[in-house]
């Protein structure tokens, strides 16, 4: 586990974060300091006079970031440009004893997707999405008990996202490692993290827990970002094969989404944005959505003049439903009130 | 060509060598901190080193002869250690040498060290590198090229000195006595043929270490470095 108890930095505000071992995002918009914030957590940047850092219960404030057992993943991958690819992955093997073995890189490499034929390749070679690949691979290679990611697949196509989430996944399972990440991209943070710290404009902690909770609040930095969105479980109930449709399961009801692989009672988890929500009293008949869920009004906030955002509770679980004002007034929505959430769209996440 | 001939151009090249190898070790770590520092007094450690640019080569050397007569503190501690004088040896002429050819390999290596992102050193810190892992690690295998340029550039510079080898040398042959001042004296006494030979080999040795030295720069320019 992480805690950071960070005196006021520069521009940016006192901070206290306390960040569980798994998969820890750092979440927030553009210029909110996440960056700076990392780089304080790697050593690269000092800590204000007064502050603390410590991870698995041993002070590291004033150790140097050579010291710390971390690996850092920058957004523009920041490769040594006169080594090849092999190289650059393994350039901790001139000056550290703890890397990896050949065996287990070879099997990190193959999860990355990065083949044999890359590897005396130069990396001016190689697409932005590729040397990010050997910049994660270069910063797992030391075999570190903190990974850092500062907006690592920023850069990367959806399939190649899948794969490194996945490679990251394993690796984070067998080294039993810390992995903290930086994202403004609500998607990544619902598919990879476990927690999640939300950080205002302003550089304050606005909230930070279990990422299905915090996803889920209507009155915080996520809630009113356009991309807002609940975390849920569902579970895999097989293929809808003619429609190229998957079925899922949230506790007794049932919704369809775009055919995903699986097996049927595979725990998932899936992510329906605020925005693809919207609101009947009634079930609606003879409709083009599939997806209608009974949920009963959690909390209501008012966002702006013109919208509200709804928490609706379905189960255990919560969806967010972004509606206009004018139409929560028309149907004179009230906490306790049983609706129908008409789901235009789910993203399958994992 | 007489053994004499062959003996001062020995001990240019030994000079020479001598010279480029103390100046490497001092030098990069030198122009490393320079590069990296952000001190109040590291433009007073580059004008310094800068000086023998502007400064005319016997000025230098006779402040350096004042610097190396017995009764002076460096010449005093010398003649203590050694029970023998400074000026007008082999060392005196190395230590001459290392200080009017430090600029040649200093700054080029500073301009060099500049250049590299900041972006890079920290990636190199955060896997794990210490200041003097990433110079020798990172810093040196990415400017090999600099490298051995500033090496060429600094014993060139050496083999062609005269002033102040002149200065604080002598013309001891075998001892202190290199090729430029040899040439200087076999022209004053009109032996132009031997004269021809030094002047030859000078010539030969410039144009060479040129051609090399803007090689390896064509080369850094087509691997996208400096």
């Amino acid at each position: 586990m992480l805690r950071l108890e960070r005196q006021q930095s520069g521009y940016y505000p006192a901070l206290t974060l306390n960040l569980p071992h798994g998969f820890c995002a750092i979440f927030g918009p553009s210029g909110a300091g996440k960056t700076h914030l990392l780089e304080q957590m790697a050593g690269l940047r000092p800590l204000p006079q007064g502050s603390s850092l410590t991870l698995l219960d041993r002070d590291i404030t004033c150790t140097p970031s050579g010291e710390r057992q971390l690996g850092m993943v920058f957004q523009h991958a920041e490769l040594f440009p006169h080594l090849n690819v092999i190289d650059n992955i393994c350039f901790a093997w001139r000056y550290q004893s703890h890397c990896m073995s050949h065996a287990v890189l070879a099997e990190l490499l193959t999860s990355l997707g990065i083949p044999d034929t890359w590897h005396t390749l130069p990396i001016q070679r190689l697409s932005g999405g590729q040397r990010q690949r050997i910049a994660i691979a270069r910063a797992l290679y030391s075999q570190p008990k903190l990974v850092l990611l500062d907006e690592a697949v920023s850069a990367l196509d959806h399939t190649a996202r899948q794969q490194i989430f996945q490679a990251l996944k394993n690796y984070q399972k067998n080294h039993d490692a810390c992995v903290i990440f930086v994202s403004h991209d609500p998607n990544d943070v619902a598919q990879l993290a476990d927690y999640v710290a939300l950080i205002d404009q302003g550089g304050n902690l606005d909230e930070a827990g279990d990422v299905f909770a915090v996803f889920s609040h209507i009155a915080n930095t996520m809630a009113k970002d356009d991309n807002a969105g609940a975390i849920l479980h569902a579970t895999h109930m097989g293929e809808l094969g003619q429609y190229n449709l998957t079925s899922l399961a949230i506790g007794e009801q049932r919704i369809v989404c775009q055919h995903q692989p699986g097996r049927i009672g595979d725990s998932v988890r899936l992510r329906i944005a605020a925005r693809d929500v919207s609101i009947a009293l009634e079930p609606l008949t003879n409709t083009s959505i599939l997806n209608s869920l009974a949920v009963d009004i959690d909390d209501i906030a008012t966002h702006s003049q013109s919208h509200v955002m709804l928490r609706l509770r379905i189960e255990d679980q919560f969806i967010l439903a972004r509606i206009t004002q004018k139409s929560c007034d028309d149907l004179q929505l009230a906490k306790g009130q049983r609706v129908f959430a008409q789901v235009k769209s789910i993203a399958l996440i994992g | 060509m007489t053994d004499t001939f062959w003996q001062t151009v020995t001990l240019t090249l030994q000079l020479a060598s001598v010279t480029t190898l103390i100046l490497l070790c001092i030098g990069i770590p030198l122009a490393w901190y320079i590069a990296r520092s952000q001190q109040r007094f590291t433009p007073l450690i580059e004008a310094i080193i800068a000086m023998p640019l502007v400064l005319p080569p016997s000025v230098l050397g006779y402040y350096l002869l004042v610097g190396f007569a017995p009764d002076s503190a460096m010449g005093g501690i010398w003649q203590h250690l050694f029970d023998r004088q400074l000026a007008f040896t082999f060392e005196a002429l190395v230590i001459a040498s290392v200080i009017y050819s430090a600029p040649f390999v200093i700054q080029p290596l500073v301009n060099s060290f500049q250049q590299i992102p900041n972006s890079l050193l920290t990636a190199a810190t955060s896997l794990g590198c210490s200041g003097w892992q990433r110079l020798v690690f990172l810093v040196l295998p990415m400017l090999k090229s600099t490298v051995v340029s500033a090496a060429i550039m600094g014993f060139a510079h050496t083999v062609g000195e005269f002033g102040v080898v002149l200065m604080i040398g002598g013309n001891i042959p075998g001892e202190t006595q290199v090729m430029s001042i040899a040439l200087y004296q076999e022209v004053e006494m009109l032996n132009f043929e031997t004269a021809n030979q030094y002047a030859a080999v000078l010539l030969g040795f410039s144009a060479l270490v040129l051609v090399v030295v803007y090689s390896l720069q064509a080369r850094s320019r087509v691997r996208g470095w400096q």
